[in-house]
């Protein structure tokens, strides 16, 4: 396989690309949260966390369950076996850090700015 | 010295095969003015739309897919939303993240519609030929590619109608995007079902109205083909009475 067929995938109709780009998703946002909760129980320091971005981490968030979502409907649909189980996760994890995140969201809703 | 044979202009050679095959661009109407009426309007121009024809069997539809324009444009904004920086920040909250993810989606969508699509139906092999920038995607019986028309209700219990054409790993090419009129839906979707050889199904699963022109190989014997019943069938009004 030529290094130019594998670019060819790109160009081609959504299938294992969404389920990737969720994947890419899903790791940015495990390592936000994952820095968020060092700042909260570790250092403490509650200026580090992204209070300021939780409109769009929930916004990203969503966009990679989406995502996640209609890369497994693809891997459905060609009912490659492998590729559905990969989406499948794919698609879990997307939920689970999504539950996470709403649920860290919540806990830490005194040391926000904008508490009213 | 001009009259001599050696001084003539070339004359135009029409190779089979690269003909009129059109710009690209005729399935890109917007909603409000796909409707049957365009349809029927360029159904006169161009009898095998949104095919040309070829050969004598060979049906031919080059297209770029309507997420370009759509991509395009997408990105473009979110550029020059990130650039002039008018929506970056909004009461403590960081929201350049929005013109980020658009400037992605925009790119993304641009490119992998870029490629040019083609279509081919070639009635002669009895086989369609879907490519993408020259690269095979799939090729198959030309039962596994048929004119649908599909059936959409808003909150309302409104229905609306599409033409849709569509097959086994094609991209579904939408004819006519939104109509109220079934009749007239019904009418052009067989008629260029018929002008291309090709299975038309209407918009219920069981119904009388399919047109079926090709059938799969060996279906006579097959076991998911159930004799037609011909006893269980009553019609509504003899029930209610």
């Amino acid at each position: 396989m030529r290094w130019r067929d594998r670019i060819s995938v790109l160009f081609f109709p959504p299938g294992v690309v969404l389920t990737l780009a969720a994947l890419l998703l899903l790791i940015l946002h495990v390592s936000i949260f994952a820095n968020d909760v060092h700042h909260f129980c570790i250092t403490r320091n509650f200026n580090y966390m992204s209070f300021r971005s939780t409109i769009i981490l929930l916004f990203s968030q969503v966009m990679s369950i989406w995502w996640a979502s209609l890369g497994s409907l693809f891997a459905e649909l060609i009912k490659d076996r492998i590729l559905k189980c990969f989406a499948l996760t794919v698609l879990m994890l997307n939920t689970a850090m999504f539950i996470n995140r709403l649920t860290l969201e919540f806990l830490t809703i005194n040391y926000r700015e904008e508490k009213h | 010295m001009n009259s001599s044979p050696f001084f003539q202009p070339p004359k135009i050679i029409s190779i089979p095969g690269t003909g009129n095959v059109g710009h690209g661009f005729e399935l890109w109407d917007i909603g409000y003015f796909s409707t049957e009426r365009h349809l029927a309007k360029k159904l006169k121009k161009n009898p095998f739309y949104p095919f040309f024809r070829q050969q004598a069997n060979v049906y031919v539809l080059e297209y770029y897919q309507d997420t370009l324009w759509k991509g395009l444009l997408l990105f473009l904004i979110c550029i020059v939303l990130m650039s002039l920086g008018i929506f970056r920040k909004l009461q403590n909250q960081e929201t350049w993240g929005f013109p980020a993810y658009g400037v992605g989606i925009g790119l993304w969508l641009t490119i992998s519609s870029l490629p040019k699509r083609r279509l081919v139906l070639n009635h002669s092999r009895g086989m369609y030929h879907f490519s993408i920038h020259g690269r095979t995607v799939c090729q198959g019986p030309l039962h596994r590619i048929y004119i649908r028309l599909a059936l959409r209700s808003d909150a309302y219990g409104r229905c609306f109608f599409q033409l849709v054409l569509c097959g086994h790993k094609l991209e579904p090419l939408v004819l006519v995007k939104l109509s109220e009129r079934y009749e007239q839906l019904e009418f052009l979707g067989r008629h260029i079902a018929r002008k291309l050889n090709i299975n038309y199904f209407d918009c219920i699963a069981v119904s009388y109205r399919h047109v079926v022109r090709h059938w799969p190989l060996g279906s006579g014997y097959s076991p998911g083909i159930v004799p037609r019943r011909r006893s269980t069938y009553t019609p509504h009004n003899y029930q209610e009475v």
